[in-house]
């Protein structure tokens, strides 16, 4: 858990990002506030669709930024200039999804972890060295560097993928569902490795999730995504007890448990179009509490409690 | 239970073809019964056999490089596994229908789901009402609809009107919301159960979720690397796992850590088929291991349906 005297690693402002579609737009981030500290882990839940990987994506320059403001150690940079993204490549890496699909199958361990060195301007026997020390964090070793990643299981390749960032000396990890191809068994140990890292190195990671209860094991903080926007933003060791957003209750209560006799929730209503967003509470076509007020204007995101904020004028309306 | 038995599978083995053509066991002596209206779990990771014991059963394991080497799979006393491919054939899409992982992927592209339903079953009205059951309010544009028109969890619950149609007996459902939310999860298991409980189908859920199983089946049988490991009804399961294995596994599940500190994934990695041999598979990984695990595990009572394949398993806990 970070000091609170510390300053923000990265700050990001009102950041949206539209896609095109024919005439229309899909706003796929709406009016984004993110910052993240040193050694913070914070979680992005939501369902398909809801702009988490997209928001992900955009924080290392994969996306174009329709506006926001970006800010690194307390330095504005501009979002729409190549060479920002070029400065923020060592600070700010991507793990993937599919450990399968995120190695070229073609390259040696070697040349995956030297590769994005030598982007960097790092060369020679000290991009060797920390190519080494790379997998070593990852709990592989230096004798696998001439191995090619068809040699390895789907965890080991999941364990290079945050090598090649680590490679860099990167200071914070975007980590896109990067336990969803795994199985439970091996998600565990991912798990344990991304908390030891953070430990270790100090490492910042940004989780992006849709397994409630991995987020609620790993993270310190939890923002939930609903078409877009924030809606509700919690500390991690809360997200069970005290959310307050109908949509996070709704998304707690359909996860299928271990327990018996406790069967998931159902949430009722399909998913508004994000072309055609309704006004007022995008939430308020599935939400159990709406009130007719609810789709006159979008609710502000207001702050209920220390680390707290939701996007709910009525969520006291839930016991 | 074993009275009113739907599907009973015995001693079954699949054999894959490797690259020197050999052919190597990756199941090994699968066996289990479903009852007519239950929910029958087969869980375990990736690589365990459990898809591959379920497409064995309907003929769908893909020729020259997969066969069935042994065992009988009796459906209303008829043998699945000797019978002729003709014969498969008819049953397949009558008496014994899929479900797949992926949706999108099981339906054409270019038709409407309205014709692909009628190539099931002519009898509009039985669509119909078949939809309604399925929880579609705007039947008639959903009818009229080309898949991509669809959302995924749509998609899935006309698989499962498309499933349910002929009236078949048995169901096998092969990671049937892996693709899927788990707001959407929570809707189409929830219809699928009560369907087939609704029609008296028996239902073959393949899955590596412990919470559907938990909340969904009615018996499930824990596979690795091959093998059915322990078997019992899902409260004995989860309240005395007796398995090493399925032990690791539920203690592996994030679900109620308020930190993954406390998490314990398995050590190791599980053999390849062709690392296979007849002692216990698990013993590289498991911390009760010792010299009596080389020899094959046989299947034990724990008690009346509960069965464990596991030496030790008086120890474990």
């Amino acid at each position: 858990m970070s000091a609170s005297s510390q300053s923000p690693l990265l700050q990001v402002h009102d950041l949206s990002v539209w896609y095109p579609a024919g005439k229309a737009w899909v706003k796929a981030v709406r009016n984004v506030d993110f910052e993240i500290m040193p050694g913070e882990i914070v979680a992005i839940v939501g369902e398909s669709g809801c702009g988490k990987t997209t928001l992900a994506s955009a924080l290392v320059g994969l996306r174009d930024w329709r506006s926001g403001e970006l800010i690194l150690d307390g330095n504005a940079l501009d979002p729409r200039q190549a060479k920002t993204w070029k400065q923020l490549r060592t600070q700010v890496q991507m793990v993937f999804q599919d450990p399968f699909s995120s190695l070229n199958p073609r390259q040696t361990l070697s040349e995956i972890l030297l590769g994005p060195q030598r982007a960097n301007g790092i060369s020679g026997s000290a991009a060797q060295i920390r190519a080494i020390e790379a997998l070593e964090q990852v709990g592989l070793c230096a004798t696998d560097l001439n191995k090619f990643p068809h040699a390895f299981s789907g965890g080991q390749r999941q364990r290079i993928g945050i090598a090649r960032a680590l490679a860099l000396k990167t200071r914070l990890l975007v980590c896109d569902e990067p336990t969803s191809a795994l199985d439970v068994s091996v998600q565990a140990q991912i798990l344990l490795l991304l908390q030891d890292l953070r430990k270790r190195l100090g490492l910042s990671i940004l989780l992006i999730s849709h397994d409630l209860a991995v987020v609620r094991a790993l993270a310190d903080r939890v923002m939930v995504m609903y078409l877009g926007s924030v809606v509700e933003e919690i500390p991690a060791a809360q997200l069970f007890s005290c959310a307050r957003h109908p949509y996070t209750r709704a998304l707690l209560a359909s996860v299928p448990t271990l327990r018996i006799g406790s069967p998931p929730q159902l949430l009722v209503g399909e998913i508004p179009s994000l072309t055609q967003l309704p006004s007022g509470c995008v939430f308020a076509s599935r939400c159990a509490i709406a009130r007719p007020q609810c789709k006159l204007a979008e609710p502000i995101f207001e702050k209920v409690a220390p680390n707290c904020r939701v996007r709910c004028p009525y969520h006291g309306d839930l016991a | 239970m074993s009275d009113a038995s739907l599907l009973q599978v015995e001693g079954m083995s699949v054999a894959f073809r490797a690259g020197s053509g050999d052919w190597i066991a990756v199941t090994e002596d699968v066996s289990f019964s479903i009852a007519r209206g239950e929910v029958f779990a087969l869980v375990g990771e990736s690589g365990c056999g459990k898809s591959v014991t379920a497409m064995g059963l309907v003929g769908l394991l893909p020729t020259p490089g997969a066969q069935v080497l042994a065992g009988r799979a009796l459906l209303d006393g008829e043998d699945l596994l000797t019978t002729t491919k003709d014969r498969l054939c008819a049953i397949r899409g009558h008496q014994v229908c899929v479900i797949f992982q992926e949706p999108a992927a099981a339906l054409n592209p270019v038709r409407t789901i309205l014709s692909q339903l009628r190539e099931v079953c002519p009898d509009q009205e039985r669509i119909e009402s078949m939809m309604v059951r399925a929880g579609f309010s705007d039947r008639t544009r959903v009818l009229k609809s080309f898949p991509h028109e669809l959302s995924g969890g749509m998609l899935q619950r006309v698989m499962i009107v498309m499933a349910l149609l002929p009236g078949p007996q048995l169901l096998i459902a092969d990671e049937p919301t892996t693709a899927l939310d788990v707001t959407v999860q929570a809707q189409v298991m929830e219809i699928l159960k009560q369907m087939c409980k609704e029609t008296g189908t028996g239902l073959l859920l393949i899955t590596h979720n412990l919470g559907l199983v938990a909340q969904y089946a009615d018996r499930v049988a824990v596979m690795y690397a091959g093998r059915m490991v322990e078997s019992a009804t899902v409260a004995q399961l989860l309240a005395k796992p007796c398995h090493p294995y399925t032990l690791g596994l539920i203690r592996a599940v994030p679900e109620g850590h308020d930190s993954v500190d406390s998490l314990q994934p398995i050590a190791g990695t599980v053999p390849r088929p062709a690392e296979f041999d007849c002692g216990c598979r698990f013993r590289n990984r498991c911390p009760h291991a010792d010299a009596l695990c080389i020899a094959k595990p046989l299947p034990q009572d724990v008690e009346f349906g509960h069965v464990v394949s596991c030496v030790h398993w008086r120890a474990i806990r």
